[in-house]
């Protein structure tokens, strides 16, 4: 397979760290990205990542949240006026790419792809008791590989953001909640046309940790979020949710893996596609439960509206649960938008357009719960909105 | 206010309605009463305009215009109000986020400037008053989680928000304990006006001792087999549908 598209891989740094990269890179020219006969990635249309290669990042403004520490990524390196905030850029922090065992065998995916290309990021490490308000990343172009510890009863907002357009974007992040900590993880895609992400979040949550996530993933050709989230200790829990928007040919892809190793914990999954045109909407998300825990409660609902004959929504949820003690549900729903809603709107005075404008938005909306007004939810609902009303009603 | 001659729908192929006639006066409240599959939501359907009722013969006149050459939205906009018998919940919209919308589209209709944050939230705690709602009702999400009462409750608020000129109720008094039922009778009675003209379904006399109308009509195979006045549904409550024979 050809690497031309995955753009330019980084040179220099440590020794380990060129093996980890080089590895990386000869894992994909031999195996390229997992196809179709692998599971998470059977209904992935790769070819609109495989299709050229994407151009050069193009500038764009990245906008301000009042009162939010904010890291460029790529552009900001060194402090950043909190001390437990490390931006790094060519020089990564030791560990982050595994680099003490360059031998070991590299995951496919979206890991490996970020392992060759990531050249800037943050290292946090967050005090135990520090509230650390809210971290804005703004991703402009640069593929990124970010670590983040929580100490215990510590608190952080993430707004993960990826704007502009041209590069393959790529954003790899490995968190780690400690016990009784509460992040906020809001990953807001509103990229050009055209540009892909290759995105994950890699969350381990310790005893009575809490992870908050949503994910928008609005502009852009395939957008693909994974969540791998392990709810380490009891009581730990975790409540995720996404949407995806998109017409012409473009694809939004979510993945999930929640494992319950910690008695009494709990998971929460949400997950809603708004489909037109020949667009495809991908929802594999996976609860696994371990043998020996108990008290488990894990919930996951997936629903699409295809508004259009040509539109897809593939949705796989599974359940693997080797506990007994376990309340486990999951659903997944597709359809068209619901004509006695729109009955009832248009028997109120609204016009048909207006009553489909309203059901759409009510029901990408619902995501949005739990999304802090102070972490750019006027930014998240500005996207929304836009991104229905241009590929969706 | 309303004419109906002649009238005949379809719901897939099934003829519901059979020849019905009926006319309402402005101001006037008619009731329609009638036994289950008499075609009562039907008629409220029709009424409203709802696609899948096919009109196949008659026509209905609302304020002199032709009601059945308009859509849904147009009848909404023109004052045809539903009460839903039941209310659909549409998750993620808030219910003051959707009232706005649908006042101002009817504001809009009849040449008055939109309402804005500050006038709609006035006038809508004043109509909140009249059915027991509490304003934070504005910020759930449209009948979402709504008990049966509440959804009712917030059907009649939403007619005293919408001011129509003809409210057609469907079965608005279902499910509903004796207080809930008194609020509603109570509500709806304080939105009886000389230019306002209602048509009542129910199946129970006890929301007419509250709501007293000016006409009753049995609806029995699609048609009205028998009118009287407000003796004529206590009689029916007594004695059944059985001893109307057709007129």
């Amino acid at each position: 397979m050809a690497l031309d598209w995955l753009g330019a891989v980084p040179e220099g740094g440590p020794e380990g760290l060129r093996a980890r990269r080089a590895a990386a890179v000869a894992h994909l020219a031999e195996h390229g990205l997992p196809g179709r006969k692998d599971e998470a990635w059977r209904d992935t249309p790769r070819r609109a990542i495989l299709a050229g290669r994407p151009g050069a990042p193009r500038p764009v403004e990245v906008p301000v949240l009042a009162g939010v520490t904010r890291v460029v990524v790529g552009e900001d390196a060194g402090g950043a006026g909190a001390s437990w905030l490390r931006p790094w850029r060519g020089a990564p922090p030791a560990g982050l790419f595994d680099e003490a065992t360059p031998e070991a065998p590299v995951e496919p995916g979206v890991e490996a792809v970020n392992l060759a290309l990531a050249a800037a990021g943050v290292d946090v490490d967050l005090p135990a008791g520090t509230d650390g308000g809210v971290l804005h990343l703004a991703h402009a172009g640069v593929a990124a590989r970010h670590r983040l510890r929580l100490g215990a009863g510590s608190r952080l907002v993430v707004v993960e953001h990826h704007l502009g357009g041209g590069g393959l974007r790529s954003a790899v992040s490995r968190v780690e909640v400690g016990e009784g900590a509460a992040l906020t993880w809001l990953q807001l895609v509103d990229l050009d046309a055209g540009t892909h992400l290759l995105g994950r979040v890699a969350a381990a949550v310790a005893a009575g940790g809490r992870l908050v996530a949503r994910s928008l993933l609005l502009g852009g050709g395939l957008l693909r979020a994974e969540f791998p989230v392990t709810l380490a200790g009891a009581e730990a829990a975790a409540d995720l949710g996404g949407v995806g928007i998109a017409g012409g040919d473009d694809a939004r892809d979510h993945l999930t893996l929640v494992e319950h190793r910690g008695d009494r914990t709990r998971s929460e999954q949400r997950f809603r596609y708004v489909l037109d045109e020949r667009a495809r909407g991908v929802f594999n998300g996976l609860v696994r439960v371990v043998p020996g825990v108990a008290g488990i409660e894990a919930h996951q609902g997936a629903r699409g509206i295809l508004l259009s004959d040509e539109a897809e929504v593939h949705h796989r949820p599974q359940l693997e649960i080797r506990a007994d003690e376990v309340a486990c549900t999951h659903g997944a729903a597709i359809g068209g938008l619901d004509e006695e809603a729109l009955f009832f709107l248009r028997a109120r005075g609204l016009s048909a357009e207006d009553a489909a404008r309203l059901v759409l938005r009510g029901f990408a909306f619902e995501v949005l719960d739990g999304w802090p007004e102070d972490a750019g939810r006027a930014w998240a609902e500005a996207a929304l909105g836009r991104r229905l009303g241009q590929g969706g009603s | 206010m309303l004419t109906i001659r002649n009238l005949h729908a379809s719901v897939e192929d099934t003829e519901i309605i059979r020849g019905l006639d009926l006319e309402v006066g402005a101001g006037e409240v008619h009731a329609i009463m009638g036994p289950n599959g008499a075609g009562k939501s039907t008629l409220a359907r029709v009424l409203a305009g709802h696609e899948d009722y096919r009109v196949t013969e008659g026509e209905i006149r609302f304020l002199g215009r032709d009601l059945l050459a308009m859509n849904v939205e147009a009848r909404a906009r023109e004052g045809i109000f539903l009460s839903f018998q039941q209310p659909v919940e549409i998750p993620g919209v808030n219910t003051a986020q959707f009232m706005l919308a649908a006042v101002n589209a009817i504001r809009a209709h009849r040449g008055l400037e939109p309402l804005d944050g500050r006038g709609f939230f006035a006038l809508a705690r004043e109509k909140l008053a009249l059915v027991g709602m509490d304003p934070s009702f504005l910020k759930r999400n449209l009948n979402e989680g709504f008990s049966g009462g509440e959804k009712k409750r917030n059907e009649i608020f939403q007619m005293a928000m919408l001011e129509p000129r003809l409210a057609v109720l469907d079965e608005t008094d279902s499910g509903l304990d004796v207080d809930a039922l008194r609020v509603i009778a109570r509500g709806v009675e304080s939105l009886r006006a000389p230019e306002r003209s209602m048509l009542v379904i129910t199946h129970h006399q006890k929301l007419l001792d509250h709501l007293v109308p000016d006409r009753v009509h049995v609806l029995r195979d699609g048609r009205i087999v028998a009118s009287g006045g407000p003796e004529l549904a206590r009689r029916i409550d007594a004695e059944g549908y059985g001893w109307i024979e057709e007129a």
